[in-house]
């Protein structure tokens, strides 16, 4: 619980708007009513990500790799822009003191965050453009990430 | 951006690179100085612009074609509303935000550049026009010249929405304006039929005015085919045209500048009506910039050529059209690429009945369906052919309307103005 566990993973999978966690087995029991790639636009609930990878964020694979730290509503150091190459492998951790949920734009990466225990978005840079990292509650913008 | 932050267009584009900037601004300012020395001394453009018809439609045959599009019109309005009254708040759910934003305000509009004037073919407040035609008594004069206030008004309120309201896709706000444009239009198609939705339907005046470069016209059932841009010579000067431009390009300009880091992190932090607050003030901020640049640039033109015409600066706005359009692609080309693909997926099941219409509900959106080199040489594209677009048809006006008209110096402004407004659009595109 001390030093791994301080980024814990809570789910690095991908949800339709936000709308629920989504682990592997999950995943497994809903493809027969998914297309192939699906991936979070249709009317489902659920739906697997082409982008998340499952890959723990000290991984030496990671390319790319920022921490932020969210406070009384507010991102720590501000609004940062994260930049990475087509094809590096990405990992954003996200702490926040409020219970919420993570989302990346356009990838459509949702994890949930509790307090103390950090969210951890992996995925490999596949789509290119800004795509922005909000807390989905408070519609708190973290992040861009551009990629090109 | 703001609607970035609530779902609707989740892929930003990247900025420009540099270099691009350079040759873009470097042709802007070639074209727009040789068009001055170079260029034609008498007014040609209002000569070309009756096209040739191409064919004659039967009016049988129109009535039938503007019955299916303007049924399809009411249709696509219908939902829209019934979708922010009814369907769930939510931008993956609901249609009504991506119906609004994306067909209404993106598709439609710049869709009418090409094809010519898709709103009047499809708006359905066209057909209650037709259909009172014979109850209204008091035919108004169409050769009067209505004023374009009403419609600048509206468009503003509706940028205001969409870039500084905290919520534009939210249900009730939508609902709300749904129901306003519904009631405005419908009554003035009832009172003033046909011209007053042509001068008071906001989205009617915007695509109107867009669609004025098109290859394609409607005449009395006559399918017209002209050259690109020459149309913009036959759009009539009227009281408030250059109000209806300015706002929209004020608003566009203030959507670019929402999207660079500087913006971003100023509103940060700032919720609800706070944020509302600041990004008022950006837009009205912004509107105001290009507005004094505009009358600016027109006051020193009509002084320099002792011209006491009253709608002066309304006659230059024409020049402004197609630099409108260019930033209209630029900021919303891929925009419209990739939510249009996400409405076609709601749109197979609008109200989450789970219905599949068009085979679309479980398609995803392929961000990958053209590439950012394609985007951003479309960005580029629309920024140049919008500015020298405007060069051309402001020289054209100007040796209609100038008393002046050898006098290079009465029109020195305007292209300085032009100039200025393309590099606006380039720096935000730059600053992305």
């Amino acid at each position: 619980m001390r030093l791994g566990a301080a980024k814990l993973v809570l789910a690095v999978a991908i949800l339709a708007a936000c709308s629920g966690n989504n682990l592997d087995t999950e995943e497994l029991s809903h493809t027969s009513q998914e297309s192939e790639s699906g991936h979070s636009h249709s009317h489902d609930d659920t739906a697997a990500s082409d982008y998340s990878l499952d890959v723990p964020f000290d991984s030496e694979s990671i390319d790319v790799k920022s921490s932020f730290q969210i406070e009384q509503g507010k991102v720590v150091g501000g609004i940062q822009r994260v930049r990475a190459q087509m094809g590096e492998v990405v990992a954003l951790a996200v702490e926040s003191d409020t219970p919420e949920i993570l989302h990346l734009h356009g990838y459509d990466l949702v994890a949930t965050i509790e307090p103390g225990i950090s969210a951890v978005l992996v995925f490999e840079a596949s789509i290119p453009g800004i795509f922005e990292m909000e807390l989905e509650n408070a519609g708190l913008l973290i992040a861009k990430v551009e990629i090109r | 951006m703001t609607l970035l932050a609530h779902g609707i267009g989740a892929r930003g584009d990247l900025p420009l690179s540099v270099g691009t900037l350079a040759v873009v601004a470097g042709a802007a300012l070639f074209v727009s100085f040789a068009a001055l020395l170079a260029g034609w001394k008498e007014p040609r453009l209002a000569g070309i612009a009756k096209g040739r018809s191409v064919f004659t439609v039967s009016s049988g045959a129109a009535l039938l074609v503007t019955t299916i599009t303007r049924i399809a019109g009411a249709l696509a309005v219908g939902v829209s509303l019934w979708s922010a009254l009814f369907v769930v708040d939510s931008t993956v759910e609901n249609i009504a935000p991506r119906m609004v934003y994306v067909l209404f305000w993106i598709v439609i509009p710049l869709s009418s550049v090409i094809f010519g004037d898709l709103w009047r073919l499809f708006s359905p407040f066209e057909a209650i026009a037709a259909l009172t035609k014979k109850f209204r008594h008091a035919q108004p004069d169409p050769k009067k010249s209505q004023s374009l206030y009403g419609a600048a008004f509206f468009l503003l309120l509706f940028l205001w929405l969409e870039l500084s309201f905290h919520r534009p896709a939210g249900r009730t706000p939508l609902a709300i304006m749904l129901i306003v444009w519904i009631g405005w239009c419908s009554q003035g198609a009832v009172r003033g039929g046909t011209t007053w939705l042509g001068n008071n339907d906001p989205l009617a005046v915007l695509t109107r005015l867009m669609s004025s470069v098109s290859c394609f016209t409607v005449r009395k059932n006559r399918l017209v085919v002209r050259r690109p841009i020459v149309g913009l010579a036959e759009v009539p000067t009227q009281r408030g045209l250059a109000a209806v431009v300015l706002v929209v390009l004020g608003g566009t300009s203030f959507d670019g500048l929402s999207r660079t880091d500087w913006w971003t992190s100023l509103i940060s932090g700032k919720m609800d009506w706070t944020r509302t607050l600041v990004n008022t003030l950006g837009l009205l901020f912004v509107t105001a910039l290009i507005i004094s640049l505009f009358l600016g640039a027109v006051r020193l033109m009509q002084r320099k050529d002792e011209n006491s015409d009253p709608m002066f600066e309304d006659g230059f706005a024409v020049s402004l059209i197609p630099v409108l359009i260019g930033y209209g692609v630029a900021h919303y080309f891929s925009m419209a690429i990739f939510e249009g693909q996400f409405l076609l997926i709601q749109a197979s099941d609008p109200f989450g009945f789970g219905w599949d219409l068009f085979g679309t509900r479980t398609s995803y959106v392929n961000y990958r369906i053209v590439s950012s080199t394609t985007i951003a040489a479309v960005q580029a594209s629309g920024i140049i052919a919008g500015h020298i677009a405007g060069v051309v048809v402001g020289h054209d006006r100007a040796l209609e309307s100038l008393r002046k008209r050898e006098s290079l110096a009465a029109q020195l402004p305007l292209v300085v103005l032009l100039v200025a407004l393309t590099m606006i659009a380039l720096l935000l595109l730059v600053e992305a």
